[in-house]
């Protein structure tokens, strides 16, 4: 597992750390039973407090991408993808709808979303 | 023709043909008497006493699983062998079963003859462990070397260089983190602990100091949970080790002058699998047979084991 930390990006670091376990869950560099590192360890490495880790942990665990066992390490969890629902979908178009909002505000096109979209999808097929 | 030597299980032959020899005389000596000594003081006198078969049977039951164990090592070995080596673990079983049933021998003669006393079998010991190893070692290198049919299929890691340049610049925290922490290694240090202990609490009437000693070696091998774990940042690479998280390898990423993907025999090249130091270099692994090796600027070699060798080489390259 890799992690990288921008203070650029308006995320709070827990997002951070829950976009890129996703992120490599999803192009398949970590696989069902890897191990993450223990909260201390992440915690202690990146300079972040304890707590910032544990809520990354705890979020991954309840959207079902790791497993997390009392005296375990957290592994990544069997059956993760693809979790296709109703109520999944809707949370994406009210991202999707935020995002664009965002986008429409700061001025973009169009034609500019979807060339970010397009952009963005090839970058993640790249890594798969 | 196939050749009929072409299994490696054929040098446990002398291990089994011991065994049997041992069985045989068993059945062949007579009935045994109910009680006898089964236990004695360093000077050879009695201070235990029981059926006979409480301490044969035990030299039976050990024998059939040192030579289990010593077909494991055997099969593993071959498994990894890259080119014909002698294999010093398949000597094993001949030492120990050879040993043990010399040893028995004795005890049954002593048995036989209703001696009191029991004195150490040299005679037995000598001729029976030494022809059993000799006979080992010439089937040994006798033994044919069948190169493994596997393939190594090394990852394609282009872009992944890129990627890693981008995660990296900036001095921005990264964090490369990976863990070989297998089911056996997990078993070692949970199960045999909690047998220790439970043996010590057992025995600590009767023998205080050995069950002092089994709780030490209980708590030592409990550390050890957790296994190996690599971790990278852009200053330094480290290896942790244990449930302490000890650092058992530190490298400052500027010392580093060369890192490779290196395929070895953990067996055949180290003796096994944990930290080893085989005269050349440090390694540290407790699963498969891949890893990289990364030598320092003043020439030191050190090995790491990893799952993923071609991301860890690409990481090590990016921060190094």
């Amino acid at each position: 597992m890799w992690l990288t930390l921008s203070e650029t990006d308006p995320r709070p670091i827990y997002l951070q750390i829950i976009a890129q376990v996703r992120e490599q869950v999803r192009s398949g560099r970590l696989k069902p039973g890897d191990e993450l590192p223990s909260v201390r360890e992440l915690a202690d490495t990146l300079g972040i407090n304890m707590h910032t880790v544990r809520s990354a942990y705890l979020k991954l665990r309840d959207q079902g991408i790791i497993n997390l066992r009392l005296g375990r390490r957290a592994t990544i969890a069997r059956a993760h993808l693809p979790i296709k629902n109703e109520e999944a979908e809707g949370e994406l178009q009210l991202r999707l709808e935020e995002w664009m909002t965002d986008s429409l505000l700061i001025g973009l096109t169009a034609e500019q979303i979807m060339q970010m979209f397009e952009k963005q999808l090839k970058q993640m097929e790249k890594r798969s | 023709m196939k050749n009929p030597l072409n299994h490696s299980l054929w040098t446990h032959l002398p291990a089994v043909a011991v065994l049997t020899y041992f069985v045989i005389r068993l059945f062949t000596s007579g009935p045994l008497p109910a009680q006898a000594p089964v236990h004695y003081t360093w000077n050879g006198i009695p201070n235990s006493f029981g059926s006979p078969w409480l301490s044969l049977g035990l030299a039976l039951g050990l024998s059939l699983l040192y030579i289990c164990i010593s077909v494991v090592l055997d099969k593993a070995w071959v498994k990894q062998e890259r080119k014909k080596t002698f294999n010093w673990l398949s000597l094993f079983d001949e030492l120990t079963v050879a040993f043990l049933v010399g040893i028995n021998l004795g005890y049954l003669d002593s048995l036989q003859t209703g001696s009191g006393t029991f004195g150490f079998p040299v005679f037995y010991v000598t001729v029976i462990t030494g022809g059993a190893v000799i006979l080992a070692i010439l089937l040994e290198i006798m033994r044919p070397f069948n190169p493994s049919s596997e393939q190594l299929t090394v990852e394609d890691t282009t872009g992944l260089a890129a990627e890693l340049a981008a995660r990296t610049k900036d001095n921005r925290p990264f964090l490369y983190w990976e863990s070989q922490n297998p089911l056996y290694f997990n078993l070692l240090s949970i199960i045999l602990p909690v047998v220790m202990t439970a043996g010590a609490i057992l025995n600590w009437s009767s023998s205080t100091w050995s069950s002092l000693i089994l709780l030490v070696v209980a708590v030592f091998l409990i550390l050890l949970y957790g296994g190996i774990r690599t971790v990278i940042v852009p200053q330094e690479v480290a290896v942790r080790f244990s449930l302490t998280g000890l650092k058992v390898l530190k490298l400052k990423t500027s010392e580093i002058a060369n890192a490779e993907i290196m395929q070895f025999a953990p067996l055949g090249d180290f003796g096994g699998y944990g930290i080893r130091f085989n005269g050349k270099m440090t390694a540290y692994y407790l699963r498969g047979s891949r890893g990289v090796k990364i030598t320092t600027r003043q020439g030191r070699q050190y090995l790491i084991g990893s799952d993923h060798p071609e991301h860890l080489l690409a990481v090590i390259k990016a921060v190094a």
